[in-house]
C-alpha cells in the first residue's frame, strides 16, 4: 500500500560518476527517485537504512567486484532486486551475474528502454517480493502469539487430520482440540480453515 | 734504383773531394818544404781543414788537422833542420796555431750543424706525424688572431672545408660555407669569443659546393693574449660520420620504441576500449534521458540542459582518450620539451586504470610537490611509465594472498633531480637476474620478448638519466629511474 503512494526508489552504484548521473537523469525522467553511489561500501551503508526498490550495479567497481555485493546485501538483510550493468559483457560474466542473483544483465551502452524495462520489472518484483515478505512477517508475528499446544493442533489440523485423530495423537479430549483449533484460527486472523492452510504453507516457506 | 745511382754518384763525388783534399795537402806540403819564400805557407792548410769539415767525419777532420800539423813540422825540419831560427820558427808556430784554431772552430761548427740537421729531421718527422694523425682522425687545426679575421689552417682543416691552396682562409670565407640555419649562431659565438677571450666550442653544418652536408665540431681556446688582441688555436673535426650514425641509431631506437608502444597499446586494448565505451554509454543515456525530459507533458528545460552539458563533457572525455591513444601510437621524431612527470604519471595511470582494476590491484601514487620539471619527450617517458606499471602488474598476476599493490613515487632526489619509483609487492626478482634485466631479449615471462625494459633504459639514457632495479625476493621489486631536472647537468 505504502509503496504505491510514494514513487519507487532506485540506487545506482557505479564508480564512474558520469554513468551514475546519466542513469539518474534517465530514471528521474520517468518519475523514479534515484540515489547514486560511487562505491559498494557507501551503498551498503545507505541500503541498510532504506531498502531500495531496485539496485543498478556495475559489475566492476574500484577495488572491489560488484559481483560480491549481492552476498553482502543478503548478509545485511537488504532484499532488493539487482540489475547488473557492465562495460563489456561476455557470457561468463553474465552467467556469474545471474548466479549472483541479478534479475537482469545489461551491457553498456544500453538503450534507455532496456534499462527502464529492467528497472520496472525489478520494481514490480520487488513490490511483490516485499508484499510477500510483509505478509510473512505479519503471519510470523501472529504465529508467535500461539501457545505450543495451539501450534501443535494447528500443524496437525492443516496436515489434514480430523479432530478426533488429533485428540488421540496428543492424548487430549476432542473438545479441547476444538478449543485450541478455534483459538489458533482467531489468533491467526484466519476467516476460514482454507486460509489457515495457506498461512501454514507460507510460514513453512 | 734512382736512389742507388744518386748514392753512388754521391759517393763518387765524396771520394773525388777527398782525393782533391789530399792532393791539395800534398801540394801545400811541397810548396812549404820547397819554397824559399819567408812566409808561412803552412797557413794554407787552413783551407784543407775547412774543406775537409764537409767531407770527412769528426775523426777524419782531427786526423787531417794532426796530419797538417805534422806536415808543417816536417816541412820546417826538412828546410831548416832542427835548429831554431827565430823567424821561421815563429812562422811555423803561427801556422800550427792557425791550423789548430781552425780545426777547433770547424769541428764546433760541424757539431752545431749536425745538431740542427738532427732537429730539422725530428721536426719534419713530427710534422709528418701530425699531418698523418690529423688526416686519420679527420681533425684539422687552425689558428686565428682576434679581432682580425685572417686564419691559419692546417692541410687537414683546408681539406675538411675543401679549400684549395690559393684560397686564403678567413673567418668570413668559412662562415660563407656554413648552413644558413647555423650561420647566425656561429657568427655570434665567434664574436663573443673574440671579445671575451673565452674558449669556443661549436658544432655546425657546412654545405659543400656540390650540396653535400658536413657536420663539423670546432674547439678553440685563447693561446696568446695582449690587451686588445687574442690569438686562438683550435681543432676542427669532421663529425659527419659520427652524427649520421648517431641519427641512424636514434631513428632505429625511436622506431623500436614505437613498435613496442603499439604492442603495449595492444595489451591495453581492453582497457582503452572501456575508457572510450564508458563515456559513450554516458552520452547515449544522457541523450535519451534528455529526450525523455523534453517529451514530458511539461518539458523540464533545466534537466535537458544538464543532460546536454553532460553529453558535451562525456564526448570530450572520449575524445581525450582517443587523443591520448593517438599520441602514444604516433610515429614521430621525439620532441623534447618541459615535462611535468607527476602530471604524466597521473595521465598514464588513467590509461591503465581498468587493467589495474581487472587485476584487482590497488594503485597508489605519491607525488612530491617539489619534484622538478624535466626536459624530455612526453610520449617516450609515458612509455617507460606504462611499461613499468604493466611489468609490476604482471609480476603480481600470480601473486596469491596478501594485497596486490603498485606504488608510484615521484620525488625530488638529493641532487635536486627527478626520481621515480614503481614498486610492487609481487614475488620480486631473483638476484642473478638483476644485472641482466635491462639487456635486450632478456625475459623471465613465458610470452615476453624481452624488449620492454631494454627500451626503457635506452629512453631514460637518451634523456640523460639512469634506470635501475632493486628487489628483496619475496617482498616485491622496485624499478627506479632518475632524470636530470630541466636545465640541470646530466646524471
Amino acid at each position: 500500500m505504502i509503496i504505491e503512494c510514494t514513487p519507487p526508489e532506485v540506487f545506482v552504484v557505479d564508480d564512474d560518476i558520469a554513468i551514475c548521473e546519466a542513469i539518474s537523469a534517465l530514471l528521474r525522467s520517468t518519475g523514479i527517485r534515484v540515489r547514486t553511489f560511487n562505491s559498494g561500501s557507501k551503498f551498503l551503508l545507505a541500503a541498510e537504512e532504506v531498502t531500495p526498490d531496485c539496485v543498478i550495479l556495475d559489475v566492476r567497481l574500484q577495488g572491489e567486484s560488484g559481483l560480491d555485493l549481492p552476498v553482502q546485501m543478503l548478509q545485511r538483510n537488504i532484499y532488493s532486486p539487482i540489475v547488473f550493468i557492465s562495460g563489456h559483457g561476455d557470457i561468463q560474466m553474465s552467467v556469474a551475474a545471474i548466479k549472483a542473483g541479478a534479475l537482469d544483465f545489461l551491457v553498456k551502452p544500453f538503450r534507455d528502454q532496456e534499462l527502464l524495462d529492467a528497472v520496472t520489472v525489478s520494481i514490480r518484483e520487488g513490490v511483490e517480493y516485499r508484499e510477500q515478505t510483509l505478509k510473512l512477517m505479519t503471519l510470523r508475528s501472529r504465529y508467535s502469539t500461539l501457545s505450543p499446544r495451539e501450534r501443535q493442533v494447528m500443524g496437525h489440523a492443516v496436515s489434514g487430520l480430523m479432530n478426533k485423530q488429533i485428540a488421540a495423537l496428543l492424548g487430549l479430549s476432542e473438545v479441547t482440540v476444538k478449543i485450541h483449533r478455534k483459538q489458533a484460527m482467531d489468533k491467526m486472523l484466519a476467516g476460514t480453515f482454507a486460509e489457515l492452510v495457506k498461512m501454514e504453507v507460507l510460514l513453512s516457506g | 734504383m734512382m736512389s742507388a745511382v744518386t748514392g753512388y754518384a754521391g759517393r763518387l763525388t765524396q771520394t773525388t773531394k777527398r782525393v782533391a783534399a789530399i792532393i791539395t795537402t800534398l801540394l801545400i806540403f811541397l810548396m812549404d818544404s820547397l819554397s824559399t819564400l819567408d812566409i808561412a805557407i803552412a797557413v794554407l792548410y787552413v783551407a784543407v781543414i775547412l774543406i775537409s769539415v764537409d767531407i770527412f767525419s769528426r775523426k777524419g777532420v782531427l786526423c787531417i788537422a794532426l796530419g797538417c800539423c805534422g806536415l808543417t813540422v816536417l816541412a820546417y825540419v826538412s828546410s831548416h833542420g832542427l835548429k831554431c831560427s827565430d823567424d821561421s820558427c815563429g812562422r811555423c808556430f803561427i801556422s800550427l796555431s792557425a791550423i789548430v784554431v781552425t780545426a777547433y772552430l770547424a769541428l764546433k761548427h760541424s757539431t752545431a750543424k749536425s745538431n740542427l740537421e738532427e732537429q730539422l729531421l725530428l721536426l719534419n718527422r713530427s710534422e709528418a706525424f701530425l699531418a698523418g694523425a690529423q688526416s686519420l682522425s679527420l681533425t684539422g687545426s687552425f689558428g686565428f688572431l682576434m679581432p682580425c679575421t685572417e686564419m691559419y689552417w692546417s692541410t687537414e682543416a683546408k681539406r675538411i672545408f675543401e679549400f684549395d691552396d690559393v684560397q686564403k682562409p678567413t673567418v668570413d670565407e668559412m662562415v660563407k660555407l656554413i648552413h644558413a640555419d647555423d650561420q647566425a649562431r656561429v657568427r655570434t659565438a665567434i664574436h663573443q669569443v673574440g671579445t671575451a677571450h673565452a674558449p669556443l666550442e661549436l658544432e655546425f653544418r657546412v654545405v659543400m659546393t656540390d650540396g653535400r652536408l658536413k657536420t663539423l665540431r670546432m674547439l678553440a681556446s685563447p693561446f696568446a693574449e695582449t690587451h686588445n688582441t687574442c690569438e686562438f688555436m683550435g681543432a676542427l673535426m669532421d663529425v659527419t660520420a659520427a652524427r649520421t650514425a648517431e641519427e641512424a641509431l636514434q631513428r632505429s631506437q625511436s622506431e623500436l620504441a614505437h613498435i613496442t608502444r603499439v604492442t603495449t597499446l595492444g595489451e591495453l586494448a581492453a582497457s582503452i576500449a572501456h575508457e572510450v565505451n564508458q563515456p559513450l554509454a554516458a552520452v547515449i543515456t544522457n541523450a535519451e534521458s534528455g529526450l525523455r525530459w523534453l517529451n514530458r507533458k511539461e518539458p523540464d528545460v533545466v534537466e535537458v540542459r544538464n543532460a546536454i552539458e553532460r553529453i558535451i563533457a562525456q564526448a570530450n572525455r572520449a575524445s581525450e582518450v582517443v587523443k591520448r591513444v593517438r599520441a602514444i601510437s604516433r610515429k614521430a621524431v621525439p620532441e623534447h620539451g618541459k615535462v611535468d612527470v607527476s602530471e604524466l604519471v597521473k595521465e598514464t595511470t588513467q590509461l591503465v586504470e581498468r587493467e589495474i582494476k581487472r587485476n584487482k590491484i590497488t594503485l597508489r601514487c605519491y607525488m612530491d610537490e617539489r619534484a622538478p620539471l624535466i626536459n624530455g619527450d612526453r610520449v617516450q617517458l609515458q612509455q617507460v611509465i606504462i611499461n613499468l606499471i604493466i611489468n609490476a602488474m604482471q609480476a603480481m598476476s600470480h601473486h596469491v594472498g596478501g594485497p596486490r599493490e603498485v606504488l608510484i613515487l615521484v620525488k625530488r632526489s638529493e641532487t635536486h633531480d627527478l626520481g621515480v619509483t614503481v614498486r610492487d609487492n609481487g614475488p620480486g626478482i631473483l638476484e642473478k637476474n638483476i644485472p641482466n634485466l635491462f639487456e635486450p631479449f632478456f625475459t623471465t615471462k613465458a610470452k615476453g620478448v624481452g624488449m620492454g625494459l631494454a627500451i626503457c633504459r635506452s629512453i631514460i639514457e637518451a634523456h640523460g638519466g639512469r634506470i635501475w632495479a632493486s628487489s628483496e625476493p619475496g617482498n616485491g621489486a622496485s624499478f627506479n629511474f632518475s632524470l636530470p631536472r630541466y636545465g640541470g647537468p646530466l646524471i
